[in-house]
């Protein structure tokens, strides 16, 4: 087919996927659009666009011109059956000319009248984004020259349909992480708190946050915590820990048992997702502060008249393996008056450029007795400064205020 | 963009599976290294003593074989390997120069 490249039917379809005007459409309207302009172009009955689902396992109807039924009914293919689950798994087109049960497991199909199909994968920066396919109720063999030209609309609509989900997906995460965050923290009577969080410049939105509490008896919870991995999955699993942690911390005092009652959760509920979490509670009435850390950097501890040091805590292993299997260990440590805790993410110490002891002794020359804002703002200065972080950054900063006499 | 990492498998003098890694594991490449450990059954050492950086993507592989794995690194990540607390599951080793075989 020499003359295949430049036929009237491939210029039509070129001028119709290219249109400028449809840049400015969102997704739906985008599908809507198009869907019309394959039946028309293609002279079909139906066109149909079924995305992927989050974890790539199954097809979701989502757009259709002819089929409505389809998207009425919340139709799902799993990828790998049947006709649309067989262009998604090879992602190959996929023609067939008999439409029944033996081909197709979607009944709507057939009840149609549709005689003849074809399907294409939606393939964006190698994402299978989902299946575009097109039916008729006409015995009809559609040629490879449609099939190639049908492929040139999918590519369009997966590579709108790949930019609405990352979009989407980095839009969710800002707002769960932004909700996640305590947007005041609470205030107890001589004690200043002050946090800051910072999304990495190569990660994005992640999944460390900090989280502060009153607990019964005059006591306060302070956690920091990091999730491996960054955007939407990770700020999903974040949320989840932190609610998570906050029940614990109300039912069982002690903070390593509260760590190991949230490693146990994560190992069970959690498939394959790690975290890193620092548990502090502070006693209001006797100034004593019982830490516990699973995987986490140990705190910074800064009294007046002595040098800052990390809080000597035994570090358990992270939340999600249930690896602690000798139990875990909290420490208890004084907090005299006009000190400062310091808790933090690795995204504050550690650089590929620097190795993780030059952070943690910058951080710890830093961290001397001062105010919790002034401290927070002089930490990000010495370590972050003016180089973004490539990963995100949490800090929380207590202090026991200095009162008079 | 993925990080430069070369993971190569083979023997140690005792005969004990050796999982060698050369250059650096990030969030970009810990599926090589998932793949990797996947192909090698029963316990392995991972010689880490040529690897520049491990990040915590990287380190929560190491914590997913916990039970199977001895580590050997460099002073370079020793620090990582008792501040995330994997020194206390897995045995982990730090040698100066890393032996020639």
């Amino acid at each position: 087919m020499v003359g295949a490249r430049r036929s009237p039917a491939r210029q039509r379809v070129l001028e119709a996927v290219t249109d400028g005007a449809l840049r400015d459409l969102g997704l739906d309207k985008l599908l809507e659009v198009l869907l019309g302009r394959v039946r028309d172009l293609f002279a079909v009955d139906t066109a149909t666009v079924l995305l992927t689902d989050a974890g790539g396992g199954q097809l979701v109807a989502t757009a259709t011109i002819g089929l409505e039924e389809e998207i009425f009914q919340g139709v799902r293919i799993p990828v790998g059956t049947g006709f649309a689950g067989r262009v998604a798994q090879d992602r190959e087109p996929v023609r067939l000319d008999r439409v029944d049960s033996s081909t197709v497991v979607n009944p709507l199909l057939w009840e149609r009248g549709l005689k003849s199909l074809v399907g294409v994968p939606m393939v964006a920066q190698g994402d299978l984004t989902g299946v575009l396919h097109v039916g008729s109720t006409t015995d009809r063999r559609f040629t490879d020259e449609e099939v190639d030209l049908l492929l040139l609309v999918a590519d369009r609509l997966a590579t709108a349909a790949h930019a609405h989900r990352s979009r989407s997906a980095r839009a969710a995460a800002a707002v769960l992480q932004e909700s996640l965050l305590p947007s005041r923290l609470p205030t107890a009577d001589d004690w200043e708190l002050a946090a800051r969080y910072v999304p990495g410049t190569d990660s994005g939105v992640g999944g460390d946050w900090y989280d502060v509490f009153h607990l019964p008896g005059g006591r306060v919870g302070l956690v920091i915590g990091d999730v491996v991995g960054n955007g939407l999955p990770a700020a999903i699993v974040m949320g989840r820990l932190r609610s998570a942690l906050r029940a614990y911390a109300l039912e069982f005092a002690d903070p390593a048992e509260v760590l190991g009652k949230l490693d146990r959760k994560a190992s069970h509920f959690e498939d394959h997702a790690m975290a890193t979490v620092a548990y502090a509670v502070i006693d209001t009435a006797t100034h004593r502060m019982d830490v516990a850390l699973a995987g986490h950097l140990p705190p910074v501890l800064a009294a007046p008249g002595r040098a800052p040091d990390f809080v000597d805590v035994p570090v358990g292993p992270p939340v999600g393996y249930d690896l602690a299997v000798t139990g875990r260990r909290s420490a208890t440590v004084e907090v005299p008056p006009g000190a400062l805790v310091v808790l933090y993410t690795d995204g504050l110490v550690e650089r590929r450029d620097r190795d993780l002891d030059t952070g943690l002794e910058t951080l710890r020359r830093t961290a001397t007795p001062m105010p919790a804002e002034t401290a927070c703002v002089r930490i990000m200065a010495d370590l972050v400064g003016d180089s973004p972080a490539p990963d995100d950054v949490a800090l929380l900063v207590i202090r026991r205020v200095l009162t008079e006499g | 963009m993925t990080t430069p990492l070369t993971l190569t498998p083979g023997r140690g003098p005792d005969g004990a599976a050796v999982l060698k890694v050369v250059g650096e594991i990030d969030m970009s490449n810990t599926d090589a290294l998932v793949t990797a450990l996947d192909g090698i059954a029963g316990k392995l050492v991972l010689d880490l003593t040529a690897c520049e950086y491990l990040d915590s993507a990287g380190l929560s592989v190491l914590f997913a074989h916990a039970s199977r794995i001895e580590v050997v690194t460099s002073p370079l990540l020793a620090p990582v390997m008792k501040y995330s607390g994997l020194a206390d599951v897995v045995a982990v080793r730090s040698v100066e120069d890393p032996p020639h075989p």
